[in-house]
């Protein structure tokens, strides 16, 4: 797999169009489904998530000499979305001025996702409520929290994992996560 | 031991992990829908030209900047050389107008030390000034009141006792 990003690929020209390249359309094939995911639920935006997708392959693509191979793939685009995520909420905090969209929850339609199919109408509308209100308490998370909150329990990463992604060490990581964890289980009402 | 401890507050149990479970489950859900279709050829288009526009704002407000600084670059120079005889021009702006306020304030004062009772009080002192001198008519004082009043109220006293 790591084959895939360290072949000898021709450089970008305006002529040649990126995806002709058969490699890197493998790894656009195998790894745009969990980054889109992995922006989607740190943003709450569709488009915007397809936006920043769009910008990790690119700067995958661009930095591709630079992998050495240390780290996974899946560790090394999600650490560049991670980046992405950054520049894009700092952006937004100096551009206040401008109205940010109001997408979070509402945008991103989960109506026709079907909790288990053997629940009765009523246990998967209760489903949905609970979904929506755990995604909106995640959503309120501070940016750390929320970050690793979705590594952890979305992206399915161990802590070290974790860690190599945010460049956090791993007590950091535990922290934040026992502190979101809390903050969910507090505000989604679950019990444990 | 130790380990357990350590790790029990990190994984969810019951109701809260059934939550995160299903919250997952939705996320992924709505991610493979969207990411259902393939990418076309140009996919990364949109981002190279985002990318492209980026560099040139950020070009763009560098070469604001720096020809804001050179703009400005004149006029500190210049304030700090005229900054020291800036004084002087306010003194000389200042000094120009001085006689003439001078003069004015001069008259005014004249005008203020020769008038020894208060306008509104002129009245009393010519009744104080008529006991005093019986002797004088009703005519001439009728004449040096209506003489004194033109000539400046200030002046009516004193015209009347030197007559």
């Amino acid at each position: 797999m790591e084959n895939i990003v360290s072949t000898e690929l021709p450089p970008i020209t305006q002529e040649l169009p990126v995806l002709e390249l058969s490699d890197f359309d493998e790894v656009v094939r195998l790894y745009r489904p969990r980054i889109f995911r992995f922006l989607m639920s740190s943003l709450g935006d569709r488009d915007l998530a397809e936006s920043l997708t769009q910008d990790c392959f690119l700067r995958a693509y661009n930095a591709r000499h630079q992998f050495r191979g240390d780290a996974s793939i899946n560790t090394w685009l999600t650490r560049i979305a991670l980046n992405l995520v950054r520049d894009h909420l700092r952006s937004r905090r100096i551009r206040f001025w401008q109205k940010t969209r109001e997408s979070a929850i509402d945008l991103v339609d989960i109506s026709d996702w079907v909790p288990d199919k053997a629940a009765s109408a009523e246990a998967a509308i209760l489903q949905r409520e609970r979904v929506k209100q755990v995604w909106k308490v995640v959503n309120d998370l501070s940016r750390q929290q929320r970050t690793v909150f979705i590594l952890r329990f979305v992206e399915e990463m161990e802590l070290s994992e974790i860690a190599e992604t945010t460049g956090m060490n791993t007590s950091t990581v535990k922290s934040h996560l026992y502190r979101a964890l809390r903050v969910v289980r507090e505000r989604a009402g679950g019990q444990s | 031991m130790n380990n357990q401890f350590e790790q029990n507050p990190l994984k969810p149990t019951g109701e809260l992990a059934n939550a995160i479970r299903d919250f997952r489950s939705a996320v992924t859900h709505v991610a493979d829908r969207e990411t259902a279709r393939p990418v076309s050829a140009d996919w990364l288009a949109p981002a190279r030209r985002r990318r492209r526009r980026a560099r040139q704002t950020t070009m763009l407000a560098w070469a604001c900047a720096t020809l804001l600084c050179l703009a400005m670059l004149p006029y500190s120079i210049n304030l700090s050389h005229e900054a020291p005889p800036q004084p002087a021009v306010t003194a000389a702006t200042t000094a120009a107008p001085a006689p003439e306020s001078d003069n004015a304030l001069l008259e005014q004062v004249d005008t203020d030390v020769s008038q020894t009772v208060p306008s509104p009080l002129e009245p009393l002192a010519e009744l104080e000034s008529w006991s005093s001198e019986s002797t004088s008519t009703s005519a001439s004082n009728t004449s040096s009141r209506s003489s004194g009043r033109t000539a400046g109220s200030g002046s009516a006293l004193s015209s009347t006792e030197k007559q």
